[in-house]
């Protein structure tokens, strides 16, 4: 598939939603094979102090095997498993499934993660207002 | 710059406690800088961000005084946030859940705060490029 | 506009609160009209079960009289029409059988999450 349609209809999705976030009270969505949808996936936390951090991996994991563009976007601790070892693992794999992964500098800067594992992206903050402005479905965990 | 949106945060975590509320802050500080509408719509321990009595102290561990340690006051990062955005063509509107003010006697807060409830966030939904809800833990 | 919630957090400041903050938060919504379904996943999956009994607390003259009742709460949200998920593999690492939960929750396979997250305008994370 060619990106020019792809973008093509990511647009038309979003600016399907716009319209729908305008309206109250409309009836949700009813088919949920759901055009291709943004989804920004913040985690805060990290998988050495919580099981539901795999967890929320997965759900990055399943919105990308379902056709969508998925960011996980990693800030304060959950920058920890961007420094290579075995729980980087679990991010090397979301990136190689293609969902992009990437940093906050400064919670990177603030630990001294200097070197990053493979797939993980160091990334300014402003990412995030960056997809909250383009209407992406934003969760934070 | 982006062409002004809407964007509404939930938050409910207290200061002081988790870097939470300082990521936050960073957010909506960039959403200001660039002429946003920015709502929020604080609840539990949050509604104590922008609580009107923080005061700065020393810190005898590090043998400073209060203004050698300037201390950080969440109240004024929120009110910074609320200046840098009407700076840039944008707004804060902020509104504490009343009964958690209630719950916690956080009635005074700084100018620029309003009491509300859920209606007001479910306006806010409709309203809104986006909502970002920031869960405590 | 709708809104899955998805719920992980369990047992955070309920005795105080006297609720789950956040099931409070949907219902209190739900009253003001906005449409939404709930997912409970990770411990939250305690709060669906039928027996729980915070009743008793008491500190010198001062007793609670009004304890939480979080399965009654949840019931009542699905009354509401409110849909609650359960995720199935999350009772059950848990020891929580199908007929531990209350009435009205449906069970779902993890899988199933992100259909429903799809399926709906916004998507919270709590």
């Amino acid at each position: 598939m060619d990106v020019a349609s792809v973008d093509d209809r990511k647009e038309r999705a979003r600016a399907a939603r716009r319209v729908r976030a305008r309206s109250a009270m409309v009836p949700s969505p009813t088919n949920p094979e759901e055009p291709v949808a943004d989804y920004l996936l913040i985690a805060s936390r990290d998988p050495f102090q919580t099981n539901d951090v795999p967890t929320y991996y997965d759900l990055a994991r399943s919105l990308k095997e379902r056709g969508n563009d998925v960011t996980v976007f990693l800030v304060q601790n959950g920058v920890l498993p961007a420094r290579p070892s075995a729980a980087s693992d679990l991010l090397t794999a979301l990136a190689d499934a293609g969902v992009q992964v990437l940093a906050d500098e400064f919670s990177l800067r603030e630990r001294g993660i200097s070197t990053l594992a493979s797939g993980v992206t160091s990334s300014p903050l402003d990412v995030v207002v960056d997809h909250l402005e383009a209407g992406t479905k934003t969760l934070w965990s | 710059m982006s062409d002004s949106k809407t964007l509404t945060f939930v938050l409910m975590d207290a200061p002081y406690e988790n870097a939470r509320t300082t990521t936050a802050l960073r957010l909506m500080h960039i959403a200001a800088e660039r002429g946003h509408t920015i709502n929020v719509f604080a609840y539990e321990g949050a509604v104590y961000l922008p609580f009107a009595h923080q005061k700065a102290h020393p810190n005898p561990v590090h043998g400073k005084d209060a203004d050698e340690e300037d201390h950080v006051l969440p109240r004024e990062w929120v009110a910074e946030v609320m200046a840098t955005a009407a700076k840039n063509g944008g707004s804060v509107d902020w509104i504490n859940c009343g009964f958690c003010v209630d719950e916690r006697g956080a009635h005074d807060a700084i100018d620029g705060v309003r009491r509300g409830g859920p209606p007001n966030l479910v306006e806010w939904v409709g309203a809104s490029d986006s909502v970002l809800v920031i869960p405590t833990k | 506009m709708s809104i899955l919630h998805i719920l992980e957090t369990a047992f955070r400041g309920t005795i105080e609160e006297q609720d789950d903050t956040v099931i409070w938060t949907v219902h209190a919504m739900r009253k003001a009209g906005q449409e939404a379904s709930v997912v409970l996943q990770g411990n939250i999956v305690g709060h669906a079960v039928r027996g729980q009994d915070a009743s008793g607390l008491r500190f010198g003259d001062e007793t609670q009289t009004n304890p939480v009742d979080l399965a009654g709460d949840m019931q009542k949200l699905i009354a509401a029409g409110v849909p609650v998920y359960v995720v199935g593999a999350d009772a059950s690492d848990r020891g929580i059988a199908a007929g531990d939960l209350i009435d009205g929750v449906e069970v779902i396979d993890r899988a199933r999450v992100a259909a429903l997250a799809d399926a709906h305008d916004l998507v919270w994370h709590w």
